[in-house]
């Protein structure tokens, strides 16, 4: 039995076509849907000079429709799937546990537990930007808790960073679950609680896209850059150490990136589960576990699963908006069983 | 001639010692076996000649200078090492694993050159993996694994090559394998120092044989001078018998010096 892999090239032929129409869908479909052309003419005049594209068929309010709600809606979906697909398959290469998830150092519980405060606080109502930036605050003040547990003399075993971060996971889960008990009798804070921690992105505008853009992007890149490391970490850290990387060091970075790629992506669309888990690894099974393949095909991949989950969110129950976490849940828990299926029948085949 | 030296070294491990006031000189074109019981620290030997394990006293010195002095990449080019346990659940090809090899040489975004490709096919093909190549590692048997943690170290092209207990689970025609290719290694010039339990095939094998017991070195020599009843029984607690065979090839025959009960 050979490794068999799909050439990147095929990979990326059909996936950023999928991902482009994904894209205009997302924009085309909604509750006063837009004709393609005018989706169409919109992207032209955003990435095209002035004056190349006739608009005249586009109305004002399509314009609003497209500019200010769908479009930044649909492009904080991609980063956000990009985010967690990337934190996702840091923290597999270095758990060495291809089922390792974002959210295994706390961060995810972190984050969640800043914007619960943020509601519960008030400060959500007076500055909305405070709600990411609690958010934010939580993941790393979570991770910056459950590394210096797990840490002795400079050396952090992963075991150890396992278990701190499983242990902090669920704590700070009881504290959200906690204040959101204590605020059930007052509906609207409740209500914000519980769908911040189904995940959604509902009225997100472009200060979300800023929010969040900027770390992803910086994230998915400082990966890149550490991806032969993260190859090396993934056979052992023994086998890494005797080759000459700086273990304890480049786990620092991959825990502190996989972190920010976490906290900023729950801060501008709540709990979103299974992207960082399914995309990653179904993306292993296609192109193989190099993670200079691997991270930007996962982002790629996670973006497209969250922009089509989020259209199904807005779409597959008028007028009631679907939690997008539920959606994610929804249609990733069945792709996860399939690819472990999958693997089972070629152990067998082996 | 290199040397990969280890002078008068203590190693301790949360307070408490695993090695003392060990030394002992590995030289190029030569295999040196690592034996003793367990715990006696063998593999804590390897690591810190390696680098990987600090020394709280004494120096590992490579051609005469300390090892904390060099570039840890700049140590890996030189001596490569391969831990017990290599398993892993990702299924990156042969080539793949094998490559990874060559990360103290390339830089970050360096393709792979010339230089690379051939340090790459002469480890493949020295350690018999040319049929194997495209193979996910983890679809391989144990043998086949281990030897290619061996290939990985060897497309380092180090002078020195330190394995732990390479043949700890393997039957003994792969054991066999093993050990024969890091004879060959020898011969081709390298130093090889290899930690096992198997006193027999380090008789077989061993230009020379290092023995620790907890923490010492108990004796350092050709086999023929360790591998002697007496030091056995005092070390290992065990009856020993030289025993030659029609074909020339001496064993030792070992017996429990107490019966259990």
């Amino acid at each position: 039995m050979v490794a068999r892999r799909l050439p990147a090239g095929w990979y990326y032929g059909v996936s950023l076509p999928a991902f482009a129409l994904a894209l205009v869908a997302a924009v085309a479909i909604g509750s006063t849907p837009l004709a393609w052309s005018v989706v169409l003419q919109c992207a032209a005049k955003l990435l095209l000079p002035q004056g190349w594209v006739d608009t005249s068929q586009v109305t004002k309010a399509d314009e609003v429709i497209f500019w200010m709600i769908r479009f930044p809606r649909v492009i904080v979906a991609a980063l956000v799937g990009a985010g967690l697909a990337t934190a996702g398959a840091i923290m597999q290469a270095i758990f060495r546990n291809p089922l390792a998830e974002p959210g295994l150092t706390g961060a995810g519980a972190g984050a969640v537990l800043g914007a619960v405060v943020a509601f519960v606080m008030g400060w959500s109502t007076q500055a909305p930007s405070s709600l990411p930036a609690c958010a934010m605050a939580g993941s790393l003040l979570a991770l910056a808790v459950v590394y210096f547990m797990a840490t002795r003399g400079g050396v952090t075993p992963m075991a150890s960073l396992l278990l701190a971060g499983i242990a902090t996971t669920s704590l700070l889960s009881a504290i959200s679950s906690l204040l959101l008990s204590l605020n059930i009798v007052n509906w609207q804070i409740a209500q914000e609680i519980v769908f911040w921690m189904m995940g959604g992105l509902d009225a997100r505008s472009w200060t979300h896209v800023w929010l969040c853009g900027p770390f992803v992007l910086f994230g998915g890149l400082v990966a890149l850059l550490y991806s032969p490391e993260l190859d090396l970490l993934q056979q052992g850290e023994e086998v890494a150490a005797s080759l000459g990387v700086n273990v304890e060091k480049t786990k620092r970075i991959f825990i502190l990136t996989a972190a920010v790629l976490t906290g900023a992506s729950v801060a501008v669309a709540g709990m979103v589960g299974f992207v960082g888990l399914v995309a990653p690894h179904a993306v292993r099974l296609l192109l193989g576990p190099s993670n200079r393949t691997l991270l930007p095909a996962s982002a790629l991949c996670g973006a497209l699963f969250l922009v089509l989950c989020d259209l199904m969110a807005r779409t597959a129950h008028p007028p009631v908006e679907l939690r997008l976490g539920v959606i994610t849940s929804l249609a990733g828990g069945p792709l996860f069983i399939a690819l472990l299926l999958r693997r089972h029948q070629e152990a067998s085949r082996a | 001639m290199s040397t990969l030296e280890a002078r008068n070294i203590s190693v301790t491990k949360t307070g408490r010692s695993i090695l003392q006031q060990v030394t002992l000189c590995a030289h190029r074109s030569e295999l040196l076996f690592v034996v003793g019981p367990n715990g006696s620290g063998k593999s804590t030997l390897l690591r810190a000649l390696c680098g990987l394990w600090p020394v709280a006293h004494g120096q590992v010195l490579l051609d005469g200078s300390p090892v904390e002095n060099l570039h840890r990449r700049l140590l890996a080019t030189r001596v490569g090492y391969v831990p017990q346990n290599t398993w892993i659940d990702f299924a990156f090809s042969v080539r793949e694993i094998v490559a990874m090899g060559r990360y103290p040489h390339r830089g970050r975004f360096a393709p792979e050159t010339g230089a690379d490709r051939k340090a790459i096919g002469e480890a493949i093909q020295q350690c018999d993996l040319s049929h194997l190549v495209e193979r996910p590692v983890h679809t391989l048997s144990g043998g086949e694994r281990q030897r290619v943690a061996i290939a990985r170290s060897l497309a380092v092209e180090p002078d020195f090559l330190l394995l732990d207990e390479p043949t700890a689970s393997l039957d003994i025609e792969h054991a066999l394998q093993i050990f024969q290719l890091c004879r060959q290694l020898a011969s081709a010039g390298r130093g090889v120092v290899l930690a096992t339990h198997d006193l027999n095939l380090a008789l077989r094998y061993a230009d020379r044989i290092a023995l620790l017991r907890d923490g010492e070195l108990v004796k350092l020599g050709s086999p023929g001078e360790v591998l002697v009843p007496d030091v056995l029984e005092e070390v290992f607690r065990v009856k020993t018998e030289p025993v030659t065979t029609p074909c020339g090839v001496t064993v030792l025959a070992f017996q429990p010096l107490r019966r259990l009960l």
